[in-house]
């Protein structure tokens, strides 16, 4: 039993995106805040010079002008006052998504006011930088005020703006952004500000919802080969004494209701006297074991992600031939018993995703390889994803390192993967992978 | 059209808007067709563009179209002197910034700036000028301009979210991705809304801004900042002669002339012309050639004037000053009724525009002057003139009571010019040839047959010709070249009359001939300028006494055709667009000329504390200002280099915001609920009833316990509230954590069900 011909490329995998069901905090408090930018500035300069102007001249025109300028600056804090006073979001749906991918991220609009409809609300989430149009100055780079932005952060900025919201509407606004790494993305909160109507002063609603996705990791593209197979069943073929619908004979048994007349043993049941039916051997199907050896090394961060993306790209090629597979990550005592499934998968990649590696100081090298995922049978193989240089160490005790079954060479580092005996003769016959 | 080529037509449109009001204002026609042009062919390149902005020229030859601009205004700002010039070369300068920015639209920012500069430019537009067509224009460009900043709101945010998500490919989505922002239904339906509204309400407090704001206060504090250059005519008091050129015929409005009767009705018809006296001259000066008032700027003429009697006076706005024969007196001071002609017409006259020597005008001799504002004034009491000897403001209006001639009574002084040579024979002559004795019993007689002579015997022509060198140009005109204008038919008759000894006098001023149904006034324009005389006719031959008299001795049909408004359609337009300007400029722009103290005295009572108190304080402060810029070294230090010590602020802050911010954000908040960043739970409906039935029941629940715990402790004593309280506390974690509201059904079953802990408590606690 083993892997054949593992091929790792790093093309851009395009997983389904993993939507989580988000957590709904309700009666949060929001904040309402107003910001007096530059534009209100030289907007009161303007008219203070324009008041001086009119009270200097005793000019007509310019004292309506100056009422003008007055005015509008009531409407506007009138207007987007009453405006935001009515206005209700929620973040209604957040996606899951791959590194590289996008994520989207819904937001429910409701305008319970009856009369006022609110116009050029934008919607992003805190803690991310300010989005501003690519052509930006210098002198305005020199005045925005930098947001407390995480050191690495897990997406790009999210932002959606909904141009308009009737009286008594109620519309979806989304925005979509471009998740950087694998990892929790923690949505703490998000910020509605509008600027309507003249952008005199910018007025923000902060609503502290909760709200969180998994990142899961890019998965490396893995094909895994099942011509270089060797056992009598194929690839991952191999037999079981358990009952199923497999062509091996297991047993004779009692006929029940239900069962299919072609499997009624006559002979037997002539010589018994009572109606038996043949039970045949189920295929047991076969489990390998993805075990990732981090941080084996001190700077090995770059080599680390890598493996973790060869590892998902594995436990999705297992999960494409049919394979039970199963995840140890000794460094963070993550184990993950074999199994198949979307639902498995689903899993397997979020703990993926979740996995925090700590600081980056090589105490990865001190792991031993987890016994459980030492296989101990004839059907268990694994495969041991090596972040960096192949340790040879890092084997279960009663085997040791086969081969080399790929290498996976990127500008973030080497990945080696290897395939490990199992302990039985046969998984070590097999366990020849071809890069 | 979408969304963004709304907002690029309305862009445009206050672009055009703008650059019209200010190309008005300042009358730079070429600069109007520069930036229509501009304009237009921007519009027309945006509309086939994708992003609706037209191709960006490149940079470098933007910076080169700005330097040269900034040149442009460099220079001509080095050539100007005043105010005025300083805001119409920055109205250029800003002018050709927004035709250049025009083809440097990159982004929303730019679209931004350049809305930004029309309001500049509208506002240069404003200092610049107030006439009725800058009014339109500004009125047309106020909506507009409201409506493009809103819609640049939107317009922003769609473009960044276009930026966005394209910074955020997502190829390969199953999922419905959306191009563009959410809107609600109807959007164009609310944002009209929005917008009408918004400017209805701020045209509404702008109005009653315009309305209560008193005027005079900190009126000419920092010099002529801000100030509209008023419209000057070409109105001059001297009777210049010998120039040669064409006499304008410009149709600009000098004033509006109310005439009615003491009664107050009104006066006037479209066939009737009325004669407003400006300037009187009756000394002739050969050598400049020129008519002069020998008592123009001299306060009385010893021959006519008493010992008391003054012609610079200081009239008071709103109060009505009689102005004696004898001079000039206050209402206050006692008079002499018996002295004082009957005033036979009132005349409520609107200048429009000023002239450079400050002309009054009115119908004959005033009797009494009542201004709207406080005016230094020169009235000459030897012929009845007047002038203002200081600027003023917007649109003067006065008025002025006059009888129908200049009822002097007592001779004046007879004249002293022409008494020989070519004109005193060629009078002489002709008086002779139609068999005129001249004698003080006569002189109407002789005055009116100089007149017609003239009328008859010459021609009128707007050409005029210099005179041949050494020649006189009365003589030239009588003798040679027989035609001419106004002012050398009046000069001719003025001097043949003076010769023969008559007191006569060249008047300039207006013939008032347009009256406008509309507004039931005169109505007086630039092109009615006009010169006639006045000759003193004798009514006692014994005493000489009598009054003077208005001639016109130009030919009554060239008169009629020089300044008879046309008929017909446009005429007919053109008397409604003069009656929205007069309409326009009382009512806008001469709104309230009488000054605050009247304004505030009807507001807060003439003599409330409030008002005396603020009129020192504003007086001081005025003072204070003028010491200070007559001596800039009073200035305080501080203020001298406040620009300096701003600028040192900012960039401090800029340099040190970042740590500033930090430090700031180290502290911890005052507020101590917000400093763990943990939001108390607030109970609201139903919940809240039962935990404040508990509380009035003497059990309160405790903040850290939850309620289908605490309904644990009630088992033992109060079973039945145990239960409901139970079931209560489901209700609310079903509302709380369920993701949901709860539906009309559940919220009555469980107001029901507090209804009855209420009760159950209530009972527990009587039984108690």
């Amino acid at each position: 039993m083993a892997v054949h011909g593992a091929h790792i490329s790093q093309g851009a995998p395009r997983p389904q995106p993993i939507t989580r069901p988000q957590p709904t905090h309700r009666n949060t408090r929001v904040r309402r805040r107003y910001h007096f930018g530059q534009g209100g500035l030289l907007y009161v300069l303007i008219t203070m010079l324009v008041a001086l102007g009119a009270f200097n001249s005793q000019n007509n025109l310019l004292y309506w002008t100056f009422g003008f300028a007055l005015a509008l600056l009531l409407v506007s804090g009138v207007v987007s006052g009453a405006m935001l006073m009515g206005v209700r979001v929620e973040r209604a749906w957040i996606s899951g998504a791959a590194e590289g991918e996008v994520v989207r991220i819904r937001y429910q609009v409701r305008n319970i006011n009856r009369l006022v409809p609110a116009f050029a609300l934008t919607i992003s989430e805190e803690g991310f930088e300010e989005i501003v149009s690519q052509r930006t100055p210098w002198y305005r780079k020199l005045f925005r005020r930098v947001p407390q932005v995480p050191a690495r952060p897990i997406l790009r900025t999210p932002y959606a703006f909904v141009a308009h919201v009737g009286a008594g509407e109620t519309v979806f606004a989304e925005s979509r952004c471009v998740a950087i790494h694998r990892g929790t993305a923690d949505l703490s909160g998000f910020v509605v500000t509008t600027s309507f109507p003249f952008g005199l002063m910018r007025k923000s609603l902060h609503v502290p919802q909760h709200a969180m996705t998994v990142i899961v990791p890019r998965a490396a593209t893995v094909q895994l080969d099942p011509s270089g197979g060797s056992s009598r069943q194929g690839s991952f073929g191999g037999s079981s004494r358990r009952a199923g619908r497999g062509d091996e004979f297991f047993a004779l048994r009692e006929y029940s209701q239900g069962d299919s007349p072609r499997d009624i043993a006559w002979r037997a049941s002539a010589k018994r006297g009572s109606i038996l039916v043949r039970q045949f051997a189920a295929p047991s199907p076969r489990r390998v074991w993805i075990v990732l050896h981090l941080r084996s090394r001190p700077g090995s961060d770059a080599a680390d992600e890598q493996a973790i993306r060869v590892g998902a790209g594995l436990a999705r090629a297992a999960e494409k031939q049919g394979v039970e597979y199963g995840l140890a990550v000794p460094l963070t005592r993550l184990l993950v018993h074999p199994r198949r499934g979307e639902g498995h998968l689903s899993r397997l990649m979020g703990d993926l995703g979740l996995l925090d590696l700590g600081a980056d100081d090589g105490r990865g090298s001190r792991s031993a390889f987890p016994p459980q995922a030492a296989g101990g049978n004839a059907n268990t193989s694994c495969i041991a994803v090596h972040a960096g240089a192949l340790d040879l160490a890092f084997a279960p005790a009663s085997a040791s390192i086969t081969n080399i079954v790929a290498a996976a060479h990127s500008e973030a580092g080497d990945t080696n993967v290897a395939s490990t005996a199992s302990g039985t003769p046969r998984a070590q016959e097999g366990a020849t992978l071809a890069a | 059209m979408n969304l963004a080529t709304r907002f690029n037509f309305l862009l445009h449109m206050c672009v055009l808007l703008a650059a019209m009001s200010f190309c008005t204002a300042d009358a730079k026609p070429l600069l109007a067709l520069l930036a229509v042009a501009a304009t237009f062919g921007c519009y027309l390149l945006s509309r086939g563009s994708k992003s609706a902005r037209p191709p960006a020229l490149p940079r470098a030859a933007i910076n080169l179209l700005v330097f040269a601009a900034i040149v442009n205004a460099a220079l001509r700002a080095m050539g100007n002197s005043g105010n005025e010039e300083f805001v119409s070369t920055l109205g250029q300068f800003l002018v050709f910034i927004v035709v250049i920015k025009l083809v440097d639209r990159r982004a929303p920012r730019d679209d931004a700036q350049l809305l930004t500069l029309t309001i500049f430019i509208a506002v240069a537009a404003v200092l610049t000028a107030g006439s009725l067509p800058v009014g339109l224009l500004l009125i047309a460009y106020v909506p507009m301009v409201v409506a493009t900043a809103m819609m640049w709101q939107i317009h922003t945010g769609q473009t960044l979210l276009a930026e966005a998500n394209a910074r955020n490919p997502d190829e390969g989505s199953s999922l419905p991705m959306p191009s563009v922002a959410a809107v609600g239904r109807r959007p164009r339906r609310a944002f009209l809304g929005v917008c009408l509204t918004s400017v209805l309400a701020s045209s509404a407090i702008a109005t009653a801004v315009f309305v209560l704001v008193p005027r005079g206060i900190g009126n000419d504090l920092f010099g002529r900042f801000g100030m509209t250059p008023q419209p000057q005519i070409g109105f001059r008091e001297a009777v210049k002669l010998g120039e040669s050129g064409f006499l304008s015929e410009n149709p600009t409005p000098v004033m509006d002339v109310l005439v009615t009767t003491p009664g107050g009705e009104t006066l006037g018809s479209s066939g009737e012309t009325l004669y407003l006296r400006g300037a009187a001259r009756d000394e002739y000066n050969p050598q400049l050639r020129v008519w002069e008032d020998p008592s123009a700027g001299r306060s009385g003429d010893g021959e006519t004037l008493a010992p008391n009697e003054k012609s610079e006076l200081k009239l008071q706005e709103g109060y009505e000053y009689f102005l004696a024969i004898r001079g000039t007196m206050p209402r206050s001071a006692s008079r002499d009724s018996s002295s004082i002609p009957q005033a036979q017409r009132v005349q409520k006259i609107t200048m429009r525009a000023d002239s450079a020597s400050g002309t009054m005008f009115c119908l004959w001799r005033p009797l009494s002057v009542t201004p709207d504002r406080t005016l230094e004034t020169h009235i000459s009491p030897r012929n009845g003139t007047m002038r203002h000897t200081a600027p003023l403001g917007p649109l003067l209006t006065y008025t002025v009571k006059s009888a129908l001639a200049d009822e002097i009574g007592w001779p004046p002084r007879p004249p002293r010019d022409f008494q020989s040579g070519r004109i005193h024979d060629f009078a002489g002559q002709v008086l002779a040839q139609r068999g005129i004795k001249v004698e003080p019993a006569t002189s109407r007689q002789t005055v009116t047959a100089i007149r017609d002579y003239l009328r008859t015997s010459y021609a009128y022509t707007l050409e005029m010709v210099a005179p041949p060198e050494g020649q006189d140009p009365i003589e030239f005109f009588l003798f040679d070249r027989k035609k001419g204008h106004c002012e050398y038919f009046a000069s001719a008759m003025a001097a043949m009359c003076q010769s023969q000894g008559i007191p006569c006098r060249v008047i300039t001023g207006y013939v008032a001939t347009e009256f406008n149904t509309l507004t039931g006034q005169y109505l007086v324009r630039e092109s009615n300028a006009h010169a006639w005389v006045e000759a003193f006719v004798t009514s006692d031959p014994e005493t000489g006494n009598g009054r003077w008299e208005t001639y016109d001795a130009s030919p009554p049909g060239d008169i009629e055709r020089i300044h008879r408004p046309a008929g017909g359609l446009l005429a007919s337009l053109r008397s409604w667009y003069d009656a929205l300007e007069f309409g326009w400029s009382t009512s806008v722009i001469g709104y309230d000329n009488a000054g605050s103290q009247r304004s505030r005295a009807t507001r807060f009572g003439p003599n409330s504390a409030m008002v005396t108190r603020f009129d020192a304080l504003a007086d001081r402060f005025a003072t204070w200002l003028k010491t200070v810029r007559s001596d800039p070294k009073l200035i305080p230090w501080w203020v001298r280099y406040s620009p300096v010590l701003l600028l040192l602020l900012v960039g401090l802050w800029v340099l040190f915001r970042g740590k500033l911010a930090a430090w700031m954000g180290a502290r911890p908040r005052a507020s101590g609920r917000a400093s763990f960043g943990i939001t108390p739970f607030k109970p609201t409906g139903f919940y809240a009833r039962a935990l404040k039935a508990l509380e009035k029941a003497g059990v309160p629940k405790p903040d850290h316990t939850p309620p289908a715990l605490f309904a644990e402790t009630l088992e033992a004593p109060a079973p039945e509230a145990a239960a409901l309280l139970r079931s209560i506390a489901a209700s609310f974690y079903r509302s709380h954590f369920g993701g949901r509201d709860l539906d009309d059904a559940e919220l009555a079953a469980a107001a029901e069900q507090v209804r009855r802990l209420e009760a159950a408590l209530g009972e527990k606690n009587a039984r108690r």
